[in-house]
């Protein structure tokens, strides 16, 4: 019983993949040079592609794998964040951070023998990329030219990022420590944040595509009498 | 370290309580900053509703004046000019012709100082439009020979000391300076009943300072600004929109003995969208 609501959580997170993906698709025409966009679609892309085949290789590449994604997963989420930043400061500090975030994590998963997830790399990551968030809201709320902070879609994939990974901090945190039988017990957890992020990105999706269509009328024929 | 070292059931607790509380915090930063900058907007949109009916007031006032200014200006012509011109019409007609020597000159002479009247008429309407020594000798000037005489009428000690203005300001702010020391030396004779107005001249911080005094009944900020959003006080408003233009200051406040007003305008020397654009 307990195993078929872990598989259900599974595939709801597997669902949530495929359907913004498919929601990009549909509306490419649109997004095809929003690069946040792209980032997210690409994300969900290698995710659902890990957690289809990574199954099939040995613990230790499995490991490694899902390690080197933990990486690849922050630059998507620090390059989003960063790039919405207007404080060029800030966006240098961003990049430096990440650097030295990258530069260690690589180091710890050479020269760590971790045996189950690298608890340690995502618990930085995730203070990092709430704390950017945080310092995104804070910038969006001083700016008043955008009348309403959720009208911008970026705004969207960011809270995505904060609840997703607010949600899953301490699951992963314990994860290196539990047993597996516990693990798994609450594993359904980042499942369900996960969900909750890609709907949010998904939401981001539609309202730039209605921002896109308001502002691109593409049958607008210039008035030259 | 401890949480990791604690039994399941601590763990779980720890694990769920975490999560919750995690999620708790930054639904609740979410909200609050939505909720934050939704609350920011509504007080600028209120502000600059504020601010578009401040305008509108002044506007308001500003074109009631200008109707004011050309009714005056009408009424002057019609009632002054247009006599004085039809009588010299009178004098001069075709009948003068055939009048003898005598009469035609009598005529003649009688036509030409009316007409000497009617120019000087017009020449006064003229200087109350626009005053030649402004134009021609500056705001030091214009001033001064204003407080001559007003001091001259004997009804009231009226002075006036330029301190510091070697240099002039520009014409378009000499205008708008006069125009509100006119208009308030016309308040303190109108209605504060006072013995004496002083005025003095200063520079400060890059600003050209003229202050007004006299022992008169006067007006402090607070009503200044009661009145600007109201619809009395038609000559205050006129006040505003000028200084608005110049953009100077104006303060209305009692002298710290407690027995004069004084009121201070404030214009800058340079402008600052001018020095900007620079």
């Amino acid at each position: 019983m307990a195993k078929t609501i872990e598989d259900l959580f599974y595939y709801i997170h597997l669902s949530g993949n495929c359907i913004l993906l498919f929601l990009f698709i549909f509306f490419f025409k649109r997004t095809k040079k929003e690069v946040p966009l792209i980032l997210i679609a690409v994300y969900a892309l290698l995710d659902s592609a890990l957690n289809i085949f990574t199954f099939q290789f040995s613990a230790k590449l499995y490991l490694y794998i899902w390690a080197t994604f933990t990486l690849v997963e922050y630059s998507i989420f620090s390059f989003i964040i960063g790039s919405n930043i207007r404080k060029q400061s800030i966006r240098k500090a961003i990049l430096y951070i990440s650097i030295a975030f990258i530069v260690f994590t690589s180091f710890y998963n050479v020269l760590t023998n971790f045996k189950k997830i690298d608890s340690i790399p995502i618990g930085i990551e995730t203070i990092l990329i709430l704390l950017f968030s945080f310092y995104y809201l804070y910038e969006q709320m001083n700016d008043t030219s955008n009348l309403f902070v959720y009208s911008k879609y970026q705004f969207w994939i960011v809270i995505g990022f904060m609840i997703y990974l607010a949600g899953s901090f301490f699951v992963y945190i314990f994860a290196s420590g539990l047993n597996n039988e516990i693990l798994n017990q609450y594993w359904f957890f980042t499942n369900i944040f996960y969900f909750l992020m890609i709907i949010l990105f998904s939401i981001s999706l539609f309202v730039f595509s209605k921002k896109a269509k308001n502002t691109n009328p593409t049958n607008f024929r210039p008035y030259l009498n | 370290m401890y949480f990791l070292q604690a039994t399941n059931s601590g763990i779980s607790l720890v694990l769920f309580m975490g999560t919750l509380g995690m999620l708790v915090l930054t639904i609740g930063l979410i909200l609050f900053i939505i909720f934050h900058q939704r609350k920011v907007i509504r007080y600028q949109l209120r502000l600059q509703q504020m601010e578009q009916e401040q305008q509108k007031i002044l506007l308001n006032a500003s074109i009631r004046l200008q109707e004011e200014e050309r009714q005056r200006l009408a009424a002057d012509l019609h009632d002054d000019a247009g006599p004085l011109l039809a009588t010299a019409r009178l004098y001069l007609n075709e009948n003068l012709v055939n009048q003898d020597k005598a009469t035609q000159l009598q005529s003649i002479y009688q036509a030409r100082q009316i007409l000497d009247d009617t120019i000087q008429l017009i020449r006064n309407i003229s200087h109350s439009l626009m005053p030649p020594t402004l134009k021609n000798f500056g705001l030091e000037s214009a001033i001064n020979d204003m407080f001559q005489k007003i001091s001259g009428s004997g009804q009231i000690n009226a002075s006036s000391r330029f301190h510091e203005y070697k240099d002039r300001l520009k014409p378009e702010k000499e205008l708008i300076i006069f125009r509100v020391v006119q208009e308030l030396i016309n308040n303190i004779l109108k209605h504060s009943n006072s013995s004496f107005i002083h005025l003095t001249q200063n520079m400060q911080n890059g600003s050209c300072l003229v202050r007004i005094h006299h022992d008169g009944r006067g007006i402090v900020q607070a009503d200044f600004e009661k009145l600007n959003k109201s619809n009395i006080g038609l000559g205050l408003k006129n006040i505003s929109s000028r200084l608005k233009v110049a953009q100077g200051n104006i303060l209305f406040e009692k002298d710290a003995s407690q027995t004069y007003f004084k009121v201070t305008i404030e214009i800058p020397r340079d402008d600052p969208y001018e020095t900007l654009a620079v």
